[in-house]
């Protein structure tokens, strides 16, 4: 049941995003997509989560190709934007997700009230989103890509603007989803995050510069950080 | 105050769509617009109550659609729209009883006999206009107002849910909520039913 991604291009009036990308998110892993803004990682989530069309290639869900309605259930997105109603309260939001999904009643209620704990917004969830900082409005979002408690996930950004305890608690949970069996394609330009995904895909300027296990693609470097393939890749950095 | 001007023009610009709808969205409300009130060639239905043949012939000559009835049902007619107005004679003065002070049927009816009498040696004979329903001395807002209030009704809700679905675009919440498993029509379905209420 992996993600698989085969020789995906798109392109915008003008600028190629994605040029001939392929790779494979085994079950139960953390693919990390790395690589500077601009360099395609949100448009290769969105591709994959079927939001938009590929321009060339294929990508397979679990062996279903993309897009396709039965996989809508079973995938959690949380959006670079957080995708928010900011004139809602945050338990409002989550309420709408979550009935999107067919959830109801009590088991809604509670399930969106671990959720607001674990991110420890439990006080806040009757206030406007509006009112909301820039983090917790992060932490909301990452929450209710996780409301119907999907078996992929497709997290853009979802550690940016969040202070380091914080982050540690959402890689605790990760490591949680892991152990249930659950896929996550995650996209970061924090190195030492990338470091603690499985894989990494490093992506610049659409094209795929390296793409393997994170640990042998930290062993052929001779600093032991993954900063230094991108050097490497354009012979002269960001 | 120049760099708002150069601004708003540049982002107008990009903005093909809105320039396209400023183009073409009063061309085709002016085109409702007509089939609403260009309706010339409209005949206004008058009924007849005791006219002497001789009067008769002339407003035939006019142009209106003529009823002949007798007064007892005069009235029933006008409130079921039948006809327009109500032509009598009482006691040698004429009586145009009509059914509303409207911009369209009113003023034709009221041209339409007075040139009758003016045609008839030298219009002699009184006319007496009436209304059924309202005055003639209501004003434009009188009998344009409720029309007006349901067409700015309209006009805002239209507005609201359009910038509704606007800032779902922007906060980007249209490709999340796309993501979920509902369907193109239920979306809609349930927009319409909001507004609807509205």
């Amino acid at each position: 049941m992996s993600i698989e991604v085969k020789n995906i291009s798109k392109s915008y009036p003008g600028n190629k995003v994605l040029d001939n990308i392929s790779l494979v998110a085994q079950e139960g892993q953390i693919l990390g997509l790395i690589g500077p803004s601009g360099a395609g990682k949100t448009t290769l989530i969105r591709l994959i989560t079927g939001a938009i069309k590929a321009d060339d290639g294929e990508i397979f869900i679990g062996g279903i190709k993309v897009p396709d309605r039965r996989l809508l259930k079973t995938m959690g997105y949380m959006p670079q934007s957080e995708g928010l109603y900011t004139d809602l309260t945050g338990f409002d939001n989550m309420f709408f997700y979550a009935r999107l999904y067919g959830l109801k009643g009590k088991v809604m209620v509670d399930r969106c009230r671990n959720l607001l704990e674990f991110i420890s917004l439990e006080k806040d969830a009757n206030k406007l989103v509006s009112e909301y900082s820039f983090g917790m409005r992060k932490r909301l979002s990452l929450i209710i890509a996780l409301i119907h408690e999907p078996k992929y996930l497709f997290l853009d950004e979802p550690t940016v603007g969040i202070d380091p305890r914080l982050r540690l608690k959402i890689w605790g949970l990760f490591d949680k989803l892991l152990a249930e069996g659950k896929s996550l394609i995650l996209s970061t330009h924090v190195m030492d995050e990338a470091e603690r995904c499985e894989s990494c895909a490093l992506i610049q300027d659409g094209h795929l510069l390296a793409y393997g296990k994170t640990k042998s693609l930290l062993a052929g470097t001779k600093s032991g950080s993954l900063e230094e393939l991108f050097l490497v890749g354009q012979g002269g950095g960001f | 105050m120049v760099a708002i001007i150069i601004r708003i023009a540049r982002q107008l610009f990009n903005d093909k769509r809105s320039l396209a709808l400023m183009l073409f969205a009063p061309m085709f409300i002016m085109t409702f617009l007509y089939l609403i009130f260009g309706d010339n060639v409209y005949k206004p239905k008058l009924a007849l109550v005791d006219i002497p043949s001789q009067m008769e012939s002339a407003i035939r000559k006019q142009d209106v659609v003529i009823v002949k009835v007798d007064s007892s049902n005069s009235d029933k007619l006008i409130e079921d729209g039948k006809v327009d107005g109500v032509l009598s004679m009482k006691a040698g003065v004429l009586n145009l009883h009509l059914q509303k002070a409207d911009a369209v049927k009113a003023p034709k009816l009221t041209r339409a006999v007075s040139d009758t009498l003016k045609s008839m040696s030298g219009g002699s004979g009184a006319l007496v206009v009436d209304y059924h329903y309202g005055s003639a001395d209501e004003s434009a807002f009188k009998s344009l107002g409720y029309m007006f209030l349901g067409v700015f009704s309209f006009f805002f809700v239209f507005l609201i849910s359009g910038v509704s679905f606007i800032k779902e675009r922007i906060f980007g919440t249209v490709e999340r909520f796309m993501l979920a498993p509902v369907s193109r029509y239920q979306v809609v379905g349930g927009y319409w039913v909001l507004v609807f209420l509205l």
